[in-house]
């Protein structure tokens, strides 16, 4: 089990109890008088068979608050992924803290900061150097808006799971496309995993039927379920940040409801991804303190109701290169989360609000995470930390600790080596050749590259991935949904990927 | 011009109530309804030029849309009974594609648009491609606008565009693409005729499209 890190004090409160249940009872009065929109009959006969006021043209359901309190207390406070390795399972939830790589829509290319679609081999790669590094708990091979070159929209995440699959042994994490999750489940049932499944709430409190029918497959197995509610400030949700919260709450309410309804005692992870938008460009502004202030509020609102926060605070900034400003909007983006009690955070790799990942910044992020993780293990408080016998012992200046045994003891054990920054002097720097970070990073990623074995599929998981693959690309093709146009450059691309 | 300069001030104050009863005076007083329209333009250039210098912002602009559409078919109406037709500088049909329900932007567009002069034909949300087709067939549309948020449901945009070929519709109507999946290569390889990653810009975009600069 990757255990991830212990965080050794209680998280901060934002919100005072009244306030957070002036928020709950908000989020109860919305889905109780205006209900939530849900169009999908399958669940909407759900909702109504469970007691739910279900106006089926206007695609409304009202759910009452004593039904959304009673499945707010049957979502488990905590929820274990199985991974290829059992080694790498992670449990999330308490006082744990993990980290999940973060994906983009395309690729950084670091020569001209611009943004293209990844190759295969260039995806392949990213899951190699994430099985890599120690604090990538979490793979996240895919995502919903994921360009591979070449590769049509409805397999991109499919065949990003297969890379995930084949080049790490770590958890894994879907999405869903139309119905591309079926197979998603098939190739993780075949490999003998269990995978997260992230479903957006389109805000204000709305479900589409695509989300709605990934619910059912994932609660139905009872794999966890992540409810990402969006809302932003005056777009989506009232101008306020309380509001936004309320609007998000009642989405994850609702959606709660349905999983609980489906199967009692499905897993429910909340990932929030609301917060503010520019009211010039009408972009969602992850990376802005009040976003990060609505995270921390809807962390202590889970905390509450024993729900776990997979957070995508410190998921990508607004930043255009791998500069100060990115590592400064990650950093506090996470960093103010994990102090309120989130407990899997994306990080690694993500980049320019969603719109890039980057090999390069995985390693970047890694720098974040290692430091986060020595700060959440804090110091222990006892009579050897305290060590007043060794103060005594050695007295006041011009005495020195340097050469005690217990300074060589705590040097090694209570110390975090970064990975790439440089702590060294300035005069090494410029004897150094003057690199910067990202080509300390870049160098670490080829090392990593150069190093590192991932353990193999079996013969026999490597065929359910090929087939399962196969299967779903007969069945988009027969169905329309890849065509001729984009069949030949796929496989033509697929021959060519030289994956690793 | 009093009348009329009450019309610009409510949309100068995003205030659809003060609009609309502004513009029925307007009709009560006979003045030209197309004059009357011109003042409610020139009140949300207005504003469009402070969005742009940065002094305010597109709640600004939406709410004086608001305004705006509150009064339109009054004068509508007037610019009818009169025989005549409302000056529009193009047709837009707009929607998500099939698949997708996330309409925040997409709605954004349409209200500027609106504002900028444009008669908007917004068919809502999960749109499958043939619905576009329809509309643009029965609006005799000059631009289509498309949103997606995600990669899969931006193949629709590529469907509209083939069932738009098939309908022989192509040539009489620009393809405008928008939303999360897209960027300018994306909509280049599907053959849209632009992209835009913001709101301001698609109007500038749709703009274009009419060949006004």
């Amino acid at each position: 089990m990757q255990h991830g890190y212990l965080r050794r004090f209680a998280p901060v409160d934002v919100l005072t109890e009244r306030e957070l249940s002036a928020i709950h009872q908000g989020a109860l009065e919305i889905l109780e008088t205006c209900g939530a929109n849900i169009r999908h009959a399958r669940t909407q006969a759900l909702l109504e068979e469970a007691g739910c006021l279900v106006d089926r043209p206007g695609g409304l359901v009202r759910i009452a608050p004593a039904l959304a309190e009673e499945c707010l207390s049957t979502v488990p406070s905590s929820y274990q992924i199985v991974a290829r390795d059992r080694a790498m399972d992670v449990r999330i939830g308490g006082d744990r803290v993990h980290f999940l790589q973060g994906m983009g829509m395309r690729y950084v290319d670091t020569e001209t900061w611009e943004l293209r679609p990844a190759t295969l081999r260039e995806h392949a790669e990213v899951q190699i150097v994430g099985d890599a590094l120690p604090n990538v708990h979490v793979m996240d091979a895919l995502f919903s808006f994921t360009d591979l070159a070449h590769v049509p929209g409805i397999v991109q995440q499919l065949e990003g799971l297969a890379n995930g699959f084949r080049y790490s042994t770590k958890p894994q994490h879907y999405g869903y496309l139309k119905d591309s999750d079926r197979f998603a489940i098939k190739m993780a049932q075949g490999i003998g995993v269990t995978l997260d499944a992230e479903i957006d709430v389109a805000p204000p409190v709305a479900f589409g039927d695509e989300a709605l029918e990934a619910i059912w497959r994932f609660a139905g197995l009872g794999w966890c379920v992540w409810a990402s509610p969006g809302g932003r400030a005056g777009a989506t949700a009232p101008g306020p940040l309380a509001a936004v919260q309320v609007q998000s709450w009642a989405g994850a309410i609702a959606f709660i409801v349905i999983a609980q309804l489906i199967k009692r005692g499905t897993p429910v992870a909340l990932h929030p991804c609301d917060g503010v938008v520019h009211t010039k460009w009408a972009h969602g502004l992850p990376a802005a303190p009040e976003t990060w202030y609505t995270r921390a509020m809807t962390n202590q609102l889970c905390r509450r109701h024993g729900i776990p926060v997979t957070t995508a605070s410190g998921f990508c900034g607004h930043a255009k290169m791998f500069d100060y400003q990115a590592g400064m909007e990650k950093s506090l983006g996470v960093l103010s989360s994990i102090m309120t009690g989130s407990h899997l955070h994306t990080l690694q790799g993500s980049f320019a609000g969603e719109l890039g990942y980057s090999n390069v910044l995985q390693v970047l992020d890694e720098e974040i995470a290692g430091n986060i993780g020595r700060y959440l293990l804090g110091a222990e408080i006892d009579d050897e930390t305290l060590a007043i016998d060794e103060a005594l012992a050695v007295g006041t200046a011009p005495a020195s600790f340097m050469g005690r045994a217990l300074t060589r003891e705590y040097w090694v054990k209570d110390r975090y080596e970064p990975l790439v920054a440089d702590w060294g002097t300035h005069v090494d720097w410029v004897r150094g050749g003057k690199k910067d970070v990202v080509t300390r990073a870049q160098e670490k990623v080829e090392a990593i590259l150069a190093e590192h074995t991932v353990a193999p599929l079996t013969p026999e998981q490597k065929a359910i991935v090929e087939d399962v693959l196969a299967e779903a690309r007969d069945h988009y093709r027969a169905n329309g949904l890849i065509d001729n146009e984009e069949w030949a450059p796929y496989m033509a691309a697929l021959e060519a990927a030289d994956l690793p | 011009m009093q009348t009329l300069a009450g019309l610009a001030q409510a949309i100068n104050e995003y205030d659809a109530a003060a609009a609309e009863k502004h513009a029925r005076q307007a009709v009560e007083e006979g003045i030209d309804p197309v004059e009357a329209f011109a003042a409610m333009t020139a009140a949300i250039k207005g504003i469009g030029d402070d969005f742009e210098a940065g002094t305010r912002w597109l709640p600004d602009l939406i709410g004086a849309a608001g305004a705006m559409q509150a009064a339109s078919p009054v004068l509508e109406e007037a610019i009818k009974s009169c025989g005549g037709k409302k000056a529009a500088l193009g047709t837009v049909v707009a929607g998500t594609v099939q698949g997708d329900i996330h309409s925040i932007g997409i709605e954004i567009v349409c209200t500027l648009l609106v504002a900028a002069g444009f008669d908007v034909h917004y068919l809502g949300i999960d749109i499958p491609a043939e619905k576009f087709v329809e509309a643009v067939r029965e609006t005799n549309a000059d631009i289509v606008a498309l949103s997606a948020l995600l990669t899969v449901t931006s193949a629709e945009d590529k469907k509209v565009i083939r069932l738009l070929t098939d309908a022989g519709l192509r040539e009489q109507v620009k393809v405008m693409v928008g939303g999360g999946a897209i960027n300018a290569d994306f909509a280049a390889r599907i053959g849209a005729d632009g992209y835009e990653p913001a709101a301001p810009g698609a109007v500038d975009l749709a703009r274009s499209f009419v060949g006004v600069a």
